[in-house]
Order: structure tokens, then C-alpha cells, then sequence
């Protein structure tokens, strides 16, 4: 009872630190959640929709000529597969064209299997039945929408091998497998009849060089198999050969983490930074308390002259900021419920699958949990300091009022008094000031990571340093162009501008120690950028990423069995490069490799990337020139893909710059609260001496200044010590193995500037309370 | 005749408690002069130190107004009011109230250069010679905690008068100290004042008193009774001190 009274006394008495907790917990607890609860909806909705359209364990694609019966045999004798089904597919080999958007991937059509869902036209939810296609309509993923930027009843193109066919979109369903608008394949639906024709059309037109018939052989493990997907599919392909065999073989788990690595990235970096923001209220709390026990050093003296223990006492004052964690965390939740839904929704046309609200309680509760017990081991610890509090020091007057530590002797100048006194003050109580610092520093760490990244989407060098393709002039070509041919288009480009880099390459997957790998044949690979050893120049090279490189647990120098359909040859690794191919699960080889494969020397896409993009114009006018209608070129920077990844990262800039001054704010009013009651005899003594409220506010905003321009110096130092470390730990998911941070003195000075000008302002702000301290408390009547 | 420095009429200063007013003063009419060294005497609660800190506009009156420079100091801004700390008065507290992040030195310059009147070469200078004087130049880097009460209070005096200011207020400036230290105090206020600064003290020290040229006995709220002394001498101190306690006995102190 005794205790409920003195926490009910604290709470009233310093009802500005407990709403400052109880904010700062609700923010982390809301982010918490919201985080949780977004992973868990589009984790459980994606599930939910390879569970309906009995999505199997792994998907391959292949020529259906190559499925042989020897094939089939393996197949039905391996021992980890417990079935599989074959979906004959119509080939769309030169990609699909919208009215605004042609993408050269290949597509797959088949008709409309069951267990297939049809978006609504609202595109908020899934309609319970799924109309039939007539001729000439098509049903594509929902992430197509936003891929091809079409709607209901617009008109796109199918480029075969047999000619080109026109679709009316009917609608867009939830396809899980190749649905995500970050996938190059889809799997896009048609009429039983219109399949069949291309199908007809199709097999007239096969050839070695170009084949539009295939399979989708969807591969089921057996219940007792408990290997992961990829060891499930190397071992497949090492029994079987499929995979060598196939376009490409895609496991349940690489959808997944390829259809949601958007929000997965975004909500990774903003987990992080509401850890670290925990960590942040961690040390707020522990500066409170400590300044708290040094100004009640009198009543807690005389609480212990009255009999209560050191435990109790550390108790009530625990228990006040814990029920202020408890109070804030399920405010936090509470108010989180109906945000799930809005943010799922931002994801949907990436990921293409349209999501029901799961929300994740168990796991924010866990690290609510967690954080709450790091609280009441941290408080435990600060408040030992109650222990040396003596009850007769207490009674006879309090602690001695000198609270500052050491002292620098800087000198107090007449031309700069308010800074000087400002920089004294400081100086004379670092240790009060160390967290504060510490704050400041942690915040401008995360704005300078936000600006990183921002940096590196727009940076031509970050991109290219970082495996991107950079792409000035951008080629298509209406069908397979050889070498030589293409050599003179580099001329005629290289007349008008200077060219960096040419990317005239076939993709295709060959199977490497038996693991299906992404692998590029280029014409040019003298211009592959490696990070280690060199490019792949002669026929029996090949330069992988180190992403690849850690999962296949291979070197530089090692000899690796590549194999492509029958072809098996033993390859050297020359080199370790950087691409975000396939989430930088990649490889390269030189097209006399690739014809090693069986693979042909030829494309029907490139780019080039000039020393000055700037000439691109002239570059691409001299080419529509002298080749017309024959090439299709385009200029890069009119390519907007780019434009969702900056997106994403205004979003999580904004998301971040907004916690961060959110915190500041937070943080000065508290700080200053403390220091207002600790120095109001100061305050006092001044104004005693002629120092205007005005110019006293501007003395402790300039003191606030002070504190974070020593805290942006310690983040920005810590940014580039471990900023890069951090984001390429972030961002491997996507296959960035070594983040490259093109960082201008701009995206370093504006979080200083940001958090040094905001925690002045705020402090000036909260600083009105200096009003109200009068000279009269001085008076000893 | 001597020239008013301040005066005060009707001030009144009354406080809620309780949901009662209190009144502290009850419209005090008052001038001081230029030059002198006035005490103001009175009982514990008499209202002592609140008619100093309303005189030297340290708090705001309730009612009445105080003429400094044919100026009422009670309807002043807040920046006149800080003009006029630093420029026109002094004030010497009972319990110092150095800032306790400044060395001695610094707290006294810190006032000095607050005036724009003198450059900062001559505020330094002046804060040397002051220090010498008072006898505290040897602990000047010393922090307040770091001296004893008598030097803090030295430093004080330092500080008030650093401005040269027309009045120096002091708020019983030997309240906190020993005796020792208490006379060292007093001996330099008096000096001061021989060199013609004019003084307003409060205390309920007779020893304090006899220093005064004019004494001033306050009970009620209201002045109800005036001594005028000669100029203080240490040889006449014995009489004086039977002068004092007799003017105080029919007060009824």
C-alpha cells in the first residue's frame, strides 16, 4: 500500500517523464506490431495462395521435348519426390507488350488451372468465383498490373516464336509463384482454345534455336523428405538432370522471398532502427532515473530515516517507468489494429497478392516482453544508486549541490557569452550530457543510412559498383542478332559518345555443382566488373557472385561441374563479381562458354552504359538513323523501374527523418525538463544579474546545440566506420554483398544539420518554462 | 539635503495561502538616498526581504509603485528590469547564489560583461582590482564550492558591484556566515560605502546595523521607525551599539 501511495505521488509529481515513456513505448510498440503484423499477413496470405492453387515444393520449366521417358522414370524413382504434375505451356518467348510497357521476358501461358483467385475490381479483396475466358481474353497476375501498367480491358500483345496474338486483360488473379511484379517469368492464363492454337502454331515453329512448347513440371516432396527446398531441388537435378535440362526451376521458398523482399527490406531496415529507438528509450529512461535520484536525494533520505529499504525504494521507482512501458506498449497495439491493413495494401501490387490482416500478437508481445525485461535489469542497475543515499545527509540539508563532474577550462567570452556560458554549462556536466550525445548520434547514424541508401539508388557509380546494370541506351531487337552485327551498333554508339560499358548478354540457368544458377552469357565479358580475381575471357571461366560463392561453399581458383542440358563441362572460377541478378544468386560466362553448353551466341536485348550520360540523346538519334525500324533503342533514364525502389526509399526516408526529429523532440523536452529543475538557482542567479529570459532560452537552445553537434560528429563517424557493414547485412537479400556508399558532403552534412538544428529548436521551444522561474526563490525570508 | 535615489508609495505585497491573502506590506512609503548606507530592521516575517526584492524590482509589487530615475520600476518590461540589474543596481543575496559552474572570477566578470558600458578588457580589470580588494584574488579560479562562505560571499559583493551600480540591495549578506568571516563582510560593505556607493541592507544583526548611516524598523508591514547615525567608526562602536539597542527597545524588538 505504502508503495502504491509514493508511485502514485512520483507519477503526479513527474507526470511529463511518465508521458514521455509512455509515447515513446507506444511509437515502438505500434512499429512493433505494425512490422509484425505485415510480415505475418503477406507471409500467411502468400501461403494461403500457393495452398489454393496447390503450388508445388518446386516448378520447373522446360522444352517439353526434353521431358523424356528416361526423365520421367528418374523422376517417379526419386525417393524425396512424392509426386509431380505436368502443365503443358505455350511458350512467349519475346515477352509480352502492354499499351504503355514491353518487357522482353518470357512468359508462360496455359489455361486457367483450378485454385486460382481472381482479384475484385476494387482490387481490395478476391472474388469467390472465377469466371471462365472466352477467346482473345487473358487473366494475369495482379502483379502484372503494375509490371505492364495495364488495367481491366486494356489490350496486350503476346510475342511468339509463331507471331504475335492480342489479349484483352479480363482481370487479375493471384498467381503465387511468378505473380510478384519483381519476377521476370509469369505465368499469365487463356482460353482452353486460344492455348491450344498457339500451342498448334507454336510446334510448327520449334527449333534449335527457338522453342515454344513447354512443360511446367511441378515437383512435390514427400511428407517424410525434410531437406530444404534447394537441397531437394540439387539433389533432383543431380538423380535426374531436369534441372540442367530446364529454362529454369524455381522452389516455393525462393517465391516467397522473391515476392516479398520488397517489404521484407523496408520492414528489416525500420526493425532495426525501432530496436535501436528501444535502445534510445533505454537510455532516456536510465538518465531520468539517475538525475531523478540526485534531486530526491532529500526525500529519499527521509523515506529511509522512515524505515523503507533499499529494495523498496528502487522498487516504486521502477515500477513507475515499467507501468509506463506496459501503458504505452498496449496503447501502441491498440492503435496499430487498423494500420495493417493500410500498409499490407501499399504492398499488394508488388508482391501480386492481395492480403488478409493477420495480426502478429505472439511475436510483439515476445519482444515487448523482451524489451520490458532489459528494462527491469537496466533500472535495477541505475538504481543502485539509492543504496548511498544516507538518510542523516539527507535530514541535514541534502546532497552537496555541486552536480557537475570535471571542468574544462574554457574561457567565458563578453563577445560570445551566451555561447561560451552555453559550451560551460555543457562541459561541466558531460556526464549529464552523454546521453543526450549518445541519442544524437544514433539518430544522424540512421538518417546517414536512409541517405546511403537514397544515394545509392540514384548514384550511377553506387549502382554499378554494386552489380546494377546501368543502362544509358537500352536495345531491343525484334529477333536473335549475332556478334558481328552488334559490334557495329557499339561503333556507330561509340562515334557520338563514350561507351563504359556494354551488357549484350543471353540469360538462361545452368546448373553448377548441381545447384540451379542464373547465368548470363555475355559478348562483352571483359567488361563484367569483378570485386576479385577477373572477368570470364576464355571458354572454360566463369565468375560468380559471393553470395553464390558462400552458399556453394567455393572459391576463387576452384573448378566447378557446369552443366546444360546434356552438356557437362568442368569450369574454372575466375572471378567473384558483383550482380543483383536473381537476388545476387548469379553467375557469368562468355558466350564460347555458353556454345560449350549448347547454348547460342546470340541476343535480342543489350545495353550500354556511357562515360557521360548525357550523350545518350545523340547517341540514340545517330542510331535511329542509321539502323531505323530494324532496333528498337531506348534511353534508360525513361525506364521507371527504378522509380519504385526510390520510392521505397523516399518512404522509408520520410519514416525515418520523422521518428528521428519525433525522438529529438522527445528526448530535449526531457533533458530539459530535468536540467530546468536541476539549475533552476542558476536560472535564478542570472536573471539576477540582468540576463533576459530571451537570452538565457538562447543560451540553453545553444547549449542543446552544442550537445548534438558532439552527437552528429559520433554518428556520422560511426556511419562511415560501420554504415556500409550494416546496409550490406540489410540488403543481402537482394544480393548486395558489398554496399557501396556514394555519399556527397550533402547526404553527410543534412542529418547533422537536421538533428543539430532541431535539437536547438526544440530546446528553445521547451525552453518558455524559463519564464516562470523567478528571481524570488533566491529570497531566504 | 540629500538626493532620493528611490522611493516607494503605497507598496503593497500580499500573497495567497491557503486561499487567504496574506499581506506582507501594507503600503509602504519610502525613500532612500544617495550615498547612504541604510539598514532595514525588523522581526522574523516582518516582511523584510520581500520590501527589498520589491524594491529592487527583484519581484513585482502587488500594489504601489517604486521611483527610480522618476521611473516606476514596477510597471517595467522584463528587459528594462534586466537593464536595470545590470547597470543600476547590485544585489548581494544571503545565501551568495554564485552560479556553481563558474570560478570566482568568472562569475564576477559574467555580470561585468553583461554591461556594454566598459569593454571586456576593462570588465577583466576591473574584476582583478575588485578581487584584490575584497581579498579573494588568490582563490578567483577556485570554484564557489571550493572556498569557504566568507569568500563566497566576498565574491558576491564582488559581483554586485563590478557595474559600479547607483544601489547595491543586500539581503542580509552575513546571514550565512561566521562571525569572523561576518565582520570581513561588513568591514567591506562599509568601506564601500565610504567611497560613496549608497546601500540598502536587510538584517536582524545588530552588529550588521550599527554600519548604517539610516536605520529602518519594520513591523507589520509598515516602516514604524527611523534612525539617522553618524557615518559608522569603529571607535565609537560601544555607544553606538547602546544608541541602537535603545531606539530598538522602544520598538519593542
Amino acid at each position: 500500500m505504502e508503495i502504491l501511495t509514493l508511485l502514485k505521488a512520483n507519477i503526479r509529481r513527474r507526470k511529463g517523464t511518465f508521458i514521455s515513456i509512455v509515447i515513446l513505448m507506444f511509437i515502438i510498440s505500434m512499429a512493433l506490431n505494425l512490422i509484425f503484423s505485415v510480415r505475418k499477413s503477406c507471409d500467411d496470405s502468400l501461403n494461403e495462395a500457393y495452398s489454393s492453387a496447390n503450388s508445388a515444393d518446386i516448378t520447373v520449366m522446360l522444352k517439353d521435348v526434353l521431358f523424356t521417358d528416361e526423365m520421367r522414370q528418374k523422376l517417379d524413382d526419386e525417393a524425396i519426390i512424392d509426386h509431380y504434375t505436368l502443365t503443358p505451356s505455350a511458350v512467349i518467348s519475346y515477352g509480352v507488350e502492354s499499351e504503355k510497357v514491353s518487357n522482353k521476358n518470357s512468359c508462360f501461358f496455359t489455361p486457367l488451372p483450378k485454385g486460382i483467385k481472381l482479384v475484385n475490381k476494387e482490387c481490395n479483396g478476391l472474388e469467390e468465383n472465377i469466371p471462365p475466358l472466352s477467346e482473345g481474353e487473358i487473366y494475369m497476375s495482379y502483379g502484372s498490373k503494375s509490371r505492364y501498367k495495364c488495367d481491366i480491358g486494356d489490350k496486350v500483345t503476346a510475342h511468339t516464336i509463331s507471331g504475335d496474338y492480342d489479349f484483352t486483360v479480363k482481370g487479375f488473379v493471384v498467381e503465387p509463384m511468378y505473380g510478384a511484379m519483381v519476377i521476370g517469368w509469369k505465368w499469365m492464363f487463356v482460353s482452353q482454345k486460344d492455348f491450344d492454337m498457339i500451342m498448334a502454331e507454336n510446334s510448327k515453329e520449334n527449333s534449335d534455336d527457338h522453342w515454344g512448347t513447354g512443360y511446367f513440371v511441378q515437383l512435390y516432396k514427400s511428407d517424410d523428405c525434410t531437406l530444404s527446398d534447394g537441397k531437394i531441388r540439387r539433389q533432383v537435378n543431380l538423380d535426374t538432370d531436369i534441372i540442367s535440362n530446364a529454362w529454369g526451376a524455381t522452389t516455393k521458398s525462393e517465391s516467397m522471398h522473391y515476392t516479398n523482399i520488397y517489404q521484407d527490406i523496408i520492414l528489416g531496415i525500420l526493425l532495426v532502427f525501432i530496436l535501436i529507438l528501444a535502445v534510445v528509450v533505454l537510455i532516456i529512461m536510465g538518465h531520468s532515473i539517475s538525475t531523478g535520484i540526485e534531486m530526491d536525494y532529500t526525500n529519499l533520505g527521509i523515506l529511509k530515516s522512515q524505515g523503507f529499504g533499499n529494495f523498496r525504494i528502487r522498487l516504486f521507482i521502477m515500477l513507475q517507468y515499467i507501468i509506463a512501458e506496459v501503458i504505452g506498449s498496449v496503447l501502441g497495439i491498440f492503435c496499430e489494429l487498423p494500420l495493417t491493413r493500410l500498409v499490407t495494401r501499399v504492398f499488394e501490387p508488388i508482391s501480386g497478392c492481395i492480403t488478409q490482416t493477420h495480426h502478429a500478437f505472439g511475436k510483439t508481445f515476445l519482444y515487448l516482453f523482451v524489451i520490458l525485461g532489459v528494462s527491469v535489469v537496466f533500472i535495477y542497475i541505475i538504481t543502485h544508486k539509492v543504496c548511498k543515499v544516507s538518510p542523516i545527509r539527507a535530514i541535514s540539508g541534502g546532497r552537496n549541490e555541486i552536480y557537475f563532474d570535471t571542468r574544462i577550462k574554457l574561457p567565458i567570452s563578453a563577445k560570445l557569452l551566451s555561447s561560451t556560458l552555453a559550451l560551460r554549462q555543457f562541459t561541466s556536466a558531460k556526464r549529464r550530457y552523454f546521453a543526450s550525445v549518445l541519442i544524437a548520434a544514433i539518430l544522424v547514424l540512421f538518417m546517414l543510412m536512409v541517405n546511403a541508401l537514397s544515394e545509392a539508388v540514384n548514384s550511377r557509380t553506387a549502382g554499378e559498383n554494386m552489380g546494377m546494370d546501368i543502362r544509358d541506351i537500352v536495345f531491343s531487337f525484334d529477333e536473335m542478332t549475332q556478334k558481328d552485327k552488334i559490334d557495329k551498333i557499339v561503333e556507330t554508339v561509340e562515334e557520338h559518345a563514350a561507351i563504359r560499358r556494354k551488357n549484350f548478354s543471353l540469360g538462361t540457368y545452368i546448373s553448377v555443382n548441381g545447384e540451379e544458377v542464373y547465368c548470363r552469357m555475355d559478348m562483352y565479358p571483359e567488361d563484367i566488373m569483378t570485386s576479385k580475381g577477373r572477368a570470364p575471357l576464355y571458354d572454360n571461366e566463369i565468375v560468380i557472385t559471393e553470395l553464390l560463392a558462400d552458399e556453394l561453399d567455393i572459391k576463387l581458383g576452384d573448378t566447378v561441374n557446369i552443366a546444360k542440358f546434356d552438356n557437362h563441362e568442368e569450369f574454372i572460377i575466375s572471378g567473384i563479381y558483383m550482380s543483383m541478378s536473381d537476388m545476387g544468386r548469379a553467375a557469368a560466362i562468355n558466350t564460347d562458354a555458353g556454345e560449350k553448353l549448347g547454348l547460342h551466341k546470340h541476343t535480342d536485348h543489350g545495353s550500354i552504359m556511357l562515360e557521360d550520360e548525357t550523350k545518350a540523346e545523340e547517341a540514340k538519334a545517330a542510331l535511329e538513323e542509321e539502323y531505323g525500324d530494324s532496333i528498337k533503342v531506348t534511353l534508360g533514364k525513361d525506364d521507371d523501374d527504378d522509380a519504385i525502389y526510390d520510392t521505397a526509399v523516399k518512404v522509408i526516408r520520410i519514416i525515418i527523418y520523422t521518428f528521428s526529429l519525433f525522438f529529438a523532440f522527445i528526448v530535449v523536452s526531457m533533458m530539459s525538463s530535468k536540467a530546468f529543475t536541476q539549475e533552476k538557482n542558476d536560472i535564478g542567479i542570472f536573471k539576477s544579474q540582468g540576463f533576459t529570459t530571451g537570452r538565457l532560452r538562447l543560451q540553453f537552445a545553444v547549449r542543446f546545440f552544442i550537445v548534438s553537434v558532439f552527437g552528429a560528429l559520433l554518428g556520422t563517424l560511426l556511419g562511415m566506420l560501420f554504415m556500409n557493414k550494416l546496409i550490406t547485412i540489410l540488403l543481402r537479400g537482394i544480393g548486395v554483398t558489398n554496399f557501396y556508399t556514394p555519399l556527397t558532403p550533402a547526404s553527410v552534412l543534412v542529418p547533422a544539420a537536421a538533428i543539430s538544428i532541431c535539437f536547438f529548436l526544440f530546446a528553445f521551444l521547451v525552453s518558455r518554462r524559463i519564464k516562470k522561474i523567478g528571481i524570488r526563490q533566491l529570497i531566504t525570508e | 539635503m540629500k538626493k532620493t535615489i528611490l522611493k516607494s508609495r503605497l507598496l503593497s505585497k500580499s500573497f495567497a495561502h491557503n486561499g487567504e491573502q496574506v499581506h506582507i506590506l501594507s503600503g509602504v512609503d519610502l525613500e532612500i538616498y544617495e550615498g547612504d548606507f541604510t539598514v532595514i530592521m525588523g522581526a522574523s516575517g516582518s516582511g523584510k526581504s520581500t520590501m527589498l526584492y520589491a524594491l529592487s524590482g527583484m519581484d513585482k509589487a502587488t500594489a504601489g509603485s517604486v521611483i527610480y530615475n522618476e521611473k516606476d520600476i514596477v510597471k517595467m518590461s522584463e528587459k528594462e528590469l534586466a537593464k536595470l540589474r545590470y547597470s543600476d543596481f547590485g544585489f548581494i543575496f544571503q545565501q551568495m547564489h554564485l552560479v556553481s559552474n563558474l570560478s570566482l572570477y568568472e562569475n564576477v566578470v559574467v555580470s561585468g560583461y553583461l554591461n556594454k558600458k566598459c569593454s571586456a578588457s576593462e570588465v577583466r580589470s576591473r574584476a582583478d582590482e575588485l578581487m584584490k580588494r575584497m581579498g579573494i584574488d588568490h582563490v578567483k579560479t577556485n570554484l564557489p564550492s571550493q572556498v569557504s562562505g566568507g569568500e563566497q560571499q566576498r565574491c558576491a559583493i564582488a559581483r554586485a558591484v563590478i557595474n559600479q551600480p547607483k544601489l547595491l540591495f543586500a539581503d542580509e549578506p552575513t546571514g550565512a556566515l561566521n562571525r569572523k568571516n561576518t565582520t570581513e563582510v561588513l568591514d567591506l560593505l562599509t568601506e564601500i560605502n565610504r567611497s560613496g556607493q549608497s546601500i540598502l541592507m536587510v538584517t536582524h544583526d545588530i552588529r550588521a546595523a550599527l554600519r548604517a548611516s539610516r536605520l529602518l524598523y519594520l513591523s507589520d508591514g509598515n516602516v514604524i521607525g527611523e534612525l539617522v547615525l553618524r557615518p559608522y567608526e569603529q571607535s565609537e562602536e560601544k555607544s553606538r551599539e547602546t544608541q541602537v539597542n535603545a531606539w530598538l527597545n522602544s520598538l519593542e524588538w
